[in-house]
């Protein structure tokens, strides 16, 4: 996939979702740096997972940030301060991926690219790292804020035929 | 002023009710579906001046949700504003049609979803519902 550039299309949506969504809703500019792929990456302890379908292509999304960052992100993106990941934080950072999903789902759609996504789900505690399957290629985004890093990582893998792919759900 | 929010994500419903509380807001009602919206709008004697909700969620999507109240005649009058990452042109002639009075996209800033609640509700900036086609 790398070699026609989708796997860098695909990035390129979710990088400005992420972007829109952190100008629009918390006022706030980040800055994305694609990394290398043997790059070490910022430490996660809090991790939002959606899975992405279609006949296209398939794959899944991952917003990851170390705990403090995550209770500051969430805490601005509400407006009032949140102190524990649940259960405000957890379900804040769960909407903060929706979006960020719906988004770049949006912009490969006008581009002619149909997928669906899953409902979020998040990872608390511990570092932790997630592997992703070697049949599909993934970009991993780095993002400096004012409020800390974080990371996104992208994964695609293309459907190589035209059945059906996950249940649709529409980004909500 | 009374609203119901219906949004499957806390997190929204929670942003939506900081918002509207500074256009004068100070009653609240929360849904986590169309369903329960149904249910909420039952108790509440279909009082409501504004019912913010999202297109999709589990048990009975926004779409539906607004086509079924609007298919009441007494419920016609019920101003309500979609908010939404369905941002594609189809999405929301499809809820225009279902009878929305307005249509926020996500991600929004608070100026953008205050500024279209005061458009719906007629306020000194708005222009009414038809500005939101």
């Amino acid at each position: 996939m790398s070699e026609n550039g989708l796997d860098a299309i695909y990035a390129a949506c979710f990088i400005d979702g992420t972007e829109e969504l952190f100008r629009t809703m918390l006022g706030l500019a980040v800055n994305a740096c694609v990394l290398e792929t043997d790059a070490p990456r910022p430490k996660a302890d809090v991790s939002a997972i959606v899975g992405l379908g279609g006949t296209a292509a398939a794959g899944s999304f991952v917003l990851s940030f170390e705990r403090a960052t995550a209770l500051r992100v969430i805490s601005r993106f509400l407006g009032s301060e949140v102190r524990e990941m649940m259960p405000d934080g957890a379900d804040g950072v769960c909407e903060i991926a929706n979006i960020i999903v719906g988004r770049a789902l949006a912009l490969l759609r006008s581009g002619g690219i149909a997928m669906s996504m899953s409902i979020p789900q998040v990872i608390l505690g511990g570092v932790h790292s997630i592997a992703g399957r070697r049949d599909t290629q993934g970009k991993v985004v780095r993002f400096d804020s004012d409020l800390g890093p974080f990371t996104a990582e992208i994964r695609i893998r293309q459907e190589m035929n035209d059945g059906p792919g996950m249940e649709r759900r529409r980004e909500s | 002023m009374k609203a119901l929010l219906v949004d499957d994500s806390a997190t929204m419903r929670k942003i939506q009710k900081g918002a509207l509380e500074t256009l004068g807001f100070d009653a609240f009602v929360e849904a986590g579906d169309g369903v329960e919206a149904i249910q909420k709008m039952r108790e509440g004697n279909f009082a409501f001046d504004l019912i913010v909700i999202d297109w999709n969620m589990p048990n009975m999507d926004g779409l539906t949700f607004v086509q079924k109240i609007r298919s009441v005649p007494a419920l016609k009058g019920l101003k309500v504003v979609m908010v939404t990452s369905n941002a594609d042109r189809p999405s929301i002639v499809a809820a225009l049609k279902a009878g929305v009075n307005g249509y926020v996209a996500k991600p929004f800033t608070p100026d953008t979803f205050k500024q279209k609640v005061k458009e719906i509700l007629g306020g000194p900036n708005g222009q009414g519902a038809a500005s939101n086609v």
